[in-house]
Parts: structure tokens; C-alpha cells; sequence
């Protein structure tokens, strides 16, 4: 966990703390991969930093498309508290199986 | 640590709401066979505020029935005896805690989402289970958390506090609150839907939706709607406090023995009755 500058913030890295308005309202919940709009929205709504996991893990393969990619950055993240548990990490193996026969159907269309 | 003594508490709480009497004679008249229809629509006449909202879902896409029911007999007739129950406990419920509770520590909205994704997700399972009933079931789900409206509306300060830690902690909304208060809102749930005399079967799915094997006779409705919640955060349908997939209960599992690909056809048939089901949230926010 760190605090990152948000001009230093890559897409992919994931929030650990969400991110509120000036109001108290959640702009971003924990959890959510950043991705080029978001980094862009948050500066133009004034935000300087932000907390992300493990800012070095960063990047994907590069045959996956980034919106795939964001969605199993996050899945990966919700699951952090359950791994090694055996139904777990089948259940786990399902949802990255849907995401990305998802991704890649939505792909051809 | 001193804990809450929950019963006590809750016992204290003088104006926690009753459920409106429209909704206590409909779940009387709804669980006799020998209701009819139309004691059924008169029943709900007695509530104007609430006959406009239930025409005004019973014609969404929800039920597949765009602008077709005028009356309230004929909603009572087109989408039978348990979805109506359905609609009017959960209005009721909503209108209780609608003034009260709901702010930056605990969305609403994000509760209702989460809510109303596992009431769809409880019925597509139940579908798949091949139940005689699949629309008893969306209740079940989209009522499990309703200790978190009591806690967020009766024991704000405390509540408050459960939240921050959740999220400061990361970690599930129940663990924060067994480890400040010492029960959770499972146990809440439990204690006020008994107060509202709701079903019995329903009361116990509340109860025991994170420890299914302690329902008893119950036990295959609480798996169910554990199974939901559990499916639901693991495709991002979180609660709107923490962001966490908690561990499935193992006995829970082994019951309906699904396998991958019966799991990805449900995250399949999740997001589409999910993205269906709008009509619903505006109906209960």
C-alpha cells in the first residue's frame, strides 16, 4: 500500500482507500482499477494523490485487451482476503474464465 | 471490550417502526390458499401512495409487462400472489427506513444494488435448482441484509464506527462488526424481522445467510441466498461499505455441486436480469 502522487499514477494500479469529494461523497471505492480517464477526472477534480496497492505491479500481457485487464485487477483485488482457500480459488478460476470469454466475445462484435 | 448487549438495545428502541398494516394483512391473506384475488387488491386499495407504486412496477420491464396493468386486481392476477407480497413488503420496508440513516459512511444506493442483485441472483439459482416457486426466493434476497438498514438507522454512532473500520481495515462490513459490537447485523436482521413477524422462513434466511448449517430445517433457503451474496461480490456487486468476497460456507456449496461452467452461465444470466432489474431499485429507493 502507498500513497502515489497522482502524476505518477499508472493505469492498472489498483485503489486500496477510497476516494471522496469535498462533500464526503465517494468519487472511486476501493477496489477500482484506474484507468487513463480516470486519472485524468480525478486531476481535474483537484485530487493530488491516492492510495494504491503495490504501485511496481503494474501491467498486463500484452494480448489482453485493457478493459479485461482492469476487470481482473479488480477481481484479484476482492478476492485478496480468500486466496489458498480450495473453493475459493475454484470460484475465483470461474469469474477470470467469464471475464475473459466475455472480453474476448465482446471483441469480435 | 464492552460490548452491546444487542437484545437489550434493541428492546430500547421504542420507535423502530412497525411494518405498515397493509403489509402485516398481506402476508396473513397471502400465505392462506384460500385467498382470493380480490381481497388481495382490496388490501392494497386501503394505501393509495402504495397502489401508485406498485402499478407503476408491475408495468416496468421488470415483469415483461410494459404499460399493459391499469388496475390493481389485474397486477394482482398477472403477477400472482407472491410477486405482489413481494412488492409490498419490500416498499413497506423501504419506506420505514427512508428518513432515516444513509450518508457518506453508508450508501444506500450501493446497499439496494447489492440487495436487489442477490434477490436475482437467490431466484436464478432456485430456477436452476428446479424450485417449484423461484419468485419466493427473489424476497429472500433482497431482504438478507436488512440488519444493516436497522443498524445504519437505530445504532448510527456505533454503526459509524463499524464502517469506518471496515474500510479502514479492508475488510468485510460483518467481521468489523463482530470485532466493535461483538454480534452483527445478521443477528439484527434476525431479531426485527421476527418483530415484524415476517414468514419464518424468511426470518431464519436473515438470520443465517453467512452460516447456512445453522439454520436447520432452513438450511437449503439460507445456502441459497449465501450462494447469491457471495456470486454477486464476486462479479462486483459489492455491498457499497467493503469490496470483499467473503469464504463460502463448504457444506453450503457441496449441497448444489455446481461446477465452472453452470457457474459462468449464472454470471451470464447475473448481469442480464441484473441490468433488468432498475425498475426495481428506483422502486425501493
Amino acid at each position: 500500500m502507498e500513497m502515489v502522487d497522482i502524476d505518477s499514477a499508472k493505469e492498472g494500479m489498483i485503489i486500496i482507500k477510497e476516494i471522496l469529494n469535498e462533500q464526503g461523497n465517494v468519487l472511486l471505492k476501493e477496489g477500482t482499477a484506474l484507468t487513463k480517464d480516470l486519472i485524468s477526472k480525478l486531476k481535474s477534480l483537484g485530487i493530488s494523490e491516492v492510495c494504491v496497492e503495490n504501485p511496481e505491479k503494474n501491467g498486463s500481457p500484452d494480448n489482453m485487451s485493457s478493459a479485461v485487464s482492469t476487470e481482473l485487477k479488480e477481481l484479484e483485488y476482492r478476492f485478496s482476503n480468500v486466496r489458498g482457500d480450495a473453493i475459493m480459488e475454484e470460484l475465483m478460476a470461474a469469474v477470470k474464465e467469464y471475464i475473459t470469454e466475455k472480453g474476448s466475445s465482446d471483441g469480435i462484435h | 471490550m464492552a460490548y452491546i448487549n444487542l437484545e437489550n438495545r434493541l428492546a430500547k428502541i421504542t420507535d423502530l417502526p412497525t411494518l405498515s398494516t397493509v403489509a402485516s394483512n398481506i402476508i396473513q391473506i397471502t400465505q392462506s390458499p384460500k385467498s382470493s384475488a380480490l381481497e388481495v387488491g382490496r388490501a392494497i386499495s386501503q394505501d393509495p401512495a402504495l397502489v401508485s407504486r406498485i402499478l407503476r412496477i408491475a408495468n416496468s420491464t421488470f415483469y415483461g409487462f410494459p404499460g399493459k396493468i391499469s388496475t390493481i386486481p389485474h397486477a394482482v392476477v398477472i403477477l400472482g400472489f407472491v410477486n405482489i407480497r413481494n412488492l409490498v413488503l419490500a416498499a413497506s420496508i423501504s419506506r420505514i427506513f427512508s428518513s432515516k440513516g444513509g450518508d457518506a459512511y453508508f450508501d444506500r444506493e450501493g446497499f439496494w444494488r447489492h440487495s436487489l442483485a442477490c434477490g436475482v441472483t437467490s431466484k436464478l439459482i432456485a430456477k436452476r435448482l428446479g424450485m417449484k416457486n423461484p419468485e419466493e426466493v427473489f424476497i429472500w434476497g433482497l431482504l438478507h441484509d436488512v440488519g444493516k438498514l436497522a443498524l445504519d438507522a437505530y445504532f448510527k454512532e456505533d454503526f459509524t464506527r463499524v464502517v469506518c473500520l471496515a474500510k479502514e481495515k479492508r475488510i468485510l462490513l460483518r467481521d468489523a462488526e463482530q470485532e466493535l459490537l461483538g454480534f452483527d447485523h445478521a443477528e439484527v436482521g434476525g431479531i426485527v424481522a421476527d418483530k415484524w413477524a415476517l414468514p419464518p422462513a424468511l426470518i431464519k434466511v436473515i438470520r443465517f445467510h453467512h452460516n447456512p448449517t445453522e439454520a436447520n430445517e432452513s438450511m437449503r433457503m439460507a445456502a441459497i441466498v449465501h450462494l447469491a451474496d457471495v456470486l454477486c461480490r464476486a462479479i462486483g456487486v459489492g455491498d457499497g461499505v467493503d469490496n470483499k468476497v467473503p469464504c463460502i460456507d463448504e457444506e453450503s456449496w457441496r449441497l448444489f455441486r455446481f461446477n465452472k461452467q453452470t457457474i459462468k452461465r449464472l454470471f451470464s444470466e447475473m448481469e442480464r436480469e441484473i441490468g433488468n432489474a432498475k425498475a426495481f431499485l428506483a422502486f425501493v429507493k
